[in-house]
């Protein structure tokens, strides 16, 4: 950040990069808990990267960073939350079923479900599925991507469909 | 847009930034600020005809001291209060000394005064005294307390409320600094009770003004 603000370009790019990483698993978690989508906290996160560069010159040398950016994190989250609450006041009540019908927490959980589950199954088995299943590319653009023969995609998706299946079993037979 | 490509434009062509702007940002406004209530000062109720005879100066010596400090206690909380992750070192003790101070002095004053002069000494030397200061320093302050803000939002203030409130202190102590030449009221428990509700009123203002017009 010193280097950033000295006007060193190289040191700053990398800065913004390793704070998108912080800031993204921040804003992630915190949406998925109100139940926003993580389109939104992607959205909020470019909102706080412009804040950082433009607010720059507010932050001390003398002082630690991590506050400094823990409070623009937490101001910026906290601002969303008021206008997105005032957004919800100033809406008719005959649209407000539109806005409840939009949630997409159902959607998020199940993608972090899913994210957990394929965690578990061998990395050839995910890819496949990746692909596959969820991209929906056909079997021989998957397999040129990952490097091996069609039919080896095939039983790949397959063993990884039976794998995630047993997990599924497993976990809700728990 | 992809973050990516967000991130990358930002760190193109980046400019070197200057230490020290947002201090002497805040100092501008409070000159601009202080020059504007003194000169609606002079413009409106003007200063006081005796100001000239010695007998008075000390008087307004006191009024200025008075309003001094109430700046010189609020200034550096307004400094930090512009920087993120400083907004939790306000210590209100220390930014209302000055107010509460003053009325600790006045109480002893009064206590110690004949009961025959209470009512100069709460209401001043005249009976449109308590209003006319009210009026006056809340007026002055508007100005400072516009360019204040005007200042603030170059920082990144993250506690609005706490922070509006901070500069309305501030901007009543410049319209009381600008107004204390113009007072005739010489008396401790009069400013403590009056002029500390003017800048207790422009605080309240700041604070309400604070989160909406203070928000980044």
């Amino acid at each position: 950040m010193t280097a950033g603000l000295d006007g060193d370009a190289i040191a700053y790019h990398r800065l913004l990069e390793r704070l998108t990483g912080h800031l993204r698993a921040y804003y992630r978690n915190r949406f998925a808990r109100i139940g926003h989508g993580a389109a939104q906290a992607e959205d909020l996160l470019q909102e706080v990267l412009i804040a950082v560069h433009t607010h720059r010159h507010t932050y001390d040398l003398s002082q630690p960073f991590t506050p400094w950016i823990h409070a623009i994190a937490r101001y910026k989250f906290l601002d969303y939350l008021r206008r997105t609450k005032y957004s919800f006041k100033d809406m008719p009540i005959e649209r407000a079923e539109e806005l409840t019908a939009d949630s997409d927490m159902a959607a998020i959980e199940s993608g972090l479900d899913l994210h957990r589950l394929m965690s578990q199954i061998s990395l050839k088995a995910r890819k496949a599925i990746q692909y596959v299943k969820l991209e929906g590319l056909s079997v021989s653009e998957a397999a040129t991507r990952c490097g091996i023969s069609e039919s080896a995609v095939k039983v790949a998706v397959h063993r990884g469909l039976k794998a995630l299946a047993l997990q599924v079993r497993k976990e809700s037979g728990a | 847009m992809n973050t990516d490509r967000l991130i990358d434009a930002l760190s193109a062509n980046l400019e070197r930034v200057s230490h020290g702007r947002l201090e002497k940002t805040l100092i501008l406004a409070m000159v601009t600020g202080g020059a504007a209530a003194f000169a609606l000062m002079l413009a409106t109720v003007g200063p006081r005809p005796d100001l000239q005879s010695t007998a008075h100066l000390e008087w307004s010596a006191i009024k200025l001291l008075y309003a001094l400090s109430v700046i010189g206690a609020g200034v550096p909380f307004l400094i930090r209060s512009m920087r993120p992750g400083l907004e939790n070192g306000t210590h209100w003790p220390v930014i209302l000394f000055p107010l509460v101070a003053t009325i600790v002095v006045a109480f002893v004053m009064l206590v110690l005064g004949r009961p025959q002069t209470w009512r100069e000494m709460l209401f001043g030397a005249s009976t449109f005294s308590p209003a006319r200061c009210l009026l006056c320093i809340t007026f002055f302050s508007a100005i400072p307390l516009a360019v204040l803000i005007w200042a603030l939002r170059k920082g990144a203030p993250i506690r609005l409320r706490i922070c509006g409130a901070i500069a309305g202190i501030v901007a009543g102590g410049l319209g009381a600094a600008a107004y204390g030449l113009a007072c005739m009221s010489d008396t401790i428990p009069f400013i403590a009770i009056w002029y500390g509700a003017a800048i207790a009123i422009c605080a309240v203002v700041g604070a309400q003004v604070g989160p909406s017009l203070l928000r980044w």
